[in-house]
């Protein structure tokens, strides 16, 4: 067994890369506008209005959101008692998607103030149902592994069904307004946006955070965690809706991104061990930064077009995924 | 719900940079019915990129790719300095066009209805940006005078508009698509009556419709795997343009993208339909 870093060490570890690659992401891009152009022209206006209002966001959206998608992947992995467990592997990002398409085709009258939140809300109703039947699912069969993921690629494919349904009946702007929003991407980031997602995702995280002892406590059993003084059904219920509230506003944000919950979760869980007090921060930690380098590279690989970023994530993590799925040693039946 | 007609006919978002008359342009070209008429109009050479969609005149492929027009990278088209983007109103996310009039980029929105009418209007908003009215002029007068050499008076021939494009089902062209005002314009019947948009063909369906004539897309017959493939299409054996073999294949942009090939591809169009 390799020696394991100290969780602390860790963690600053992990901040000091994500605070690195935050700074190379806002020197990088298709303009050449690194700090040092900017430090040598303070008062060429443009410049400082492109780099603020275009790429500055960009890239903060790109860390919120990561951190939203990898906190919620190790939420459910420890939630389920099961390695797998992934937001849109088990059919949670297609539930979202599903609502958001709901209210694309079928638009409510509401209110300007709930409008902004509309999309985040529908995501955040439709993840939640979606978790709640797999959870049912789940604990009928005391955590049966293969079933579970029968039951996830079928709500899935559900889903997209419904979805399919829902495009065939849609016009044409409605239409590509959805299949834009499908695709996955960050190029919806502009302040506004940014101002709400991080006053939804980051006291979601923080009150995950809080629950992560009791998390610890539930891997024993749920009868040995009740033993132990946690209150075994309110704890799930509130770490089912927070996890379902941050998969909702990164899906309304930025459509389906795969495997940043699955990925990440994994590979700290490899390095620290399956303690959610250092597991849950440094996966926020490490879902930023990977999904900060897939955006950047998403927006600088092809420029002056544009990737994508689902791809970009599927790409790394894809890969990776399978390797987890033979290295396993255990049957899957277990 | 069609925005009004003033709003369609032009919508410069915001002109922060002065721009003096006598200064080339810089000119991202997004749409390939726009490009092909800022080309015509011979501004061509102020064009520094285009969108993937614009392949007209052959000069374009060599100039710089922005990538699809509904999927923007704000970033992307900044780094190429323009200092004007001309886009058609189709192109997507509304967000990058609105941060790139923020940044000081002029952007000009082009109509993009697919009704004969709107050819003049997208030529007149283009030339009066590239500052080439008295061009615009000549060429919608150019474009007025070849639509009206194309006989388009009523012709009971049925059509049967197909789009297959890669991986999926081939689909048929219903009401409110750009090929069934085509097939209209022309003054010939759209074979498929009573649904709107692209429905996936079923065999049953395009046996009942009947058409006459059989009208698709160089890049359709592409993915379907060449002409001899067409008669293997659901039911299209058994009507009477399978039977005659009558088929009638255009350029993508020159059907659907509502530019100044459009009166060339009705006369085509007529012609093979009168055809017997």
């Amino acid at each position: 067994m390799r020696s394991r870093p100290s969780p602390p060490l860790a963690i600053a570890g992990l901040l000091v890369l994500l605070t690195l690659l935050v700074l190379v992401a806002a020197n990088m891009g298709a303009l050449t506008l690194s700090f040092l152009t900017l430090w040598r022209e303070p008062f060429s206006e443009r410049s400082w209005h492109i780099w603020l209002h275009i790429r500055l966001p960009r890239v903060l959206l790109a860390v919120v959101i990561g951190c939203a998608l990898a906190v919620s992947g190790a939420v459910m992995q420890g939630l389920f008692r099961n390695p797998l467990a992934d937001p849109s592997l088990l059919g949670i990002s297609s539930g979202g998607a599903l609502f958001v398409a709901l209210i694309i085709v079928m638009p409510l009258a509401l209110p300007t103030v709930i409008g902004l939140y509309s999309q985040m809300l529908a995501a955040f109703i439709g993840s939640l149902l979606v978790l709640l039947l797999i959870y049912a699912i789940s604990r009928s069969e005391r955590g049966n592994l293969s079933r579970l993921l029968l039951a996830g690629i079928a709500i899935n494919a559900l889903c997209m069904a419904a979805i399919g349904v829902l495009s065939y009946v849609s016009s044409d702007q409605q239409l590509r307004q959805f299949s834009l929003w499908m695709m996955g991407s960050l190029s919806q980031s502009q302040w506004p946006m940014l101002i709400i997602a991080v006053s939804l995702i980051l006291p979601a995280a923080l009150l995950t955070l809080r629950q992560a002892r009791r998390l610890n406590l539930l891997q024993l059993g749920d009868e040995e965690a009740h033993y132990l003084g946690v209150d075994v059904q309110r704890t799930k219920l509130q770490l089912l809706l927070l996890s379902a509230l941050l998969i909702g506003v990164a899906v309304a944000i930025s459509g389906v991104i795969g495997f940043v919950g699955l990925v990440v979760p994994h590979l700290v869980r490899m390095r620290l061990g399956g303690d959610h007090r250092w597991l849950l921060p440094c996966s926020a930690l490490g879902g930023a930064c990977l999904l900060l380098v897939s955006d950047t590279l998403a927006r600088t690989l092809v420029a002056p077009a544009e990737m994508p970023v689902g791809l970009m994530t599927s790409l790394i993590g894809g890969p990776y995924f399978l390797w987890l799925v033979m290295r396993q040693r255990e049957p899957i039946n277990g | 719900m069609k925005p009004s007609l003033t709003r369609c006919l032009v919508l410069v978002i915001t002109l922060t940079l002065p721009l003096t008359t006598a200064a080339t342009q810089r000119i991202v070209s997004i749409g390939g019915d726009v490009t092909e008429i800022v080309f015509a109009l011979g501004a061509g050479d102020e064009v520094i990129a285009r969108d993937s969609t614009s392949l007209q005149p052959k000069a374009v492929k060599k100039l710089p790719d922005i990538g699809y027009m509904r999927q923007l990278n704000a970033e992307g088209i900044l780094s190429l300095k323009p200092t004007l983007v001309l886009t058609t109103e189709l192109a997507q996310p509304a967000l990058v066009l609105t941060q790139l009039a923020e940044s000081g980029v002029k952007v000009v929105s082009v109509p993009g209805d697919t009704t004969l009418q709107t050819v003049p209007k997208k030529i007149a908003v283009i030339a009066d940006t590239v500052q080439r009215s008295e061009q615009g002029k000549q060429l919608s007068i150019r474009y007025l005078q070849q639509l009206t050499a194309v006989n388009t008076s009523p012709l009971p021939v049925k059509v049967l508009f197909v789009m297959n494009h890669g991986g999926m089902t081939p689909l048929a062209a219903g009401q409110h698509t750009a090929a069934d005002a085509v097939i209209t314009a022309a003054g010939l019947k759209n074979a498929m009556q009573g649904f709107e948009r692209y429905r996936p063909l079923s065999q049953e369906g395009v046996i009942a419709s009947a058409p006459d004539l059989l009208l698709i897309t160089t890049d359709s017959v592409r993915s379907i795997g060449g002409w001899q493939q067409l008669w293997s299409l659901p039911g299209l054996a058994l009507t009477p343009a399978g039977k005659n073999r009558r088929v009638l294949i255009v350029d993508d942009m020159a059907l659907l993208g509502f530019g100044l090939e459009m009166p060339a591809t009705l006369a085509k169009l007529r012609q093979a339909a009168e055809q017997k």
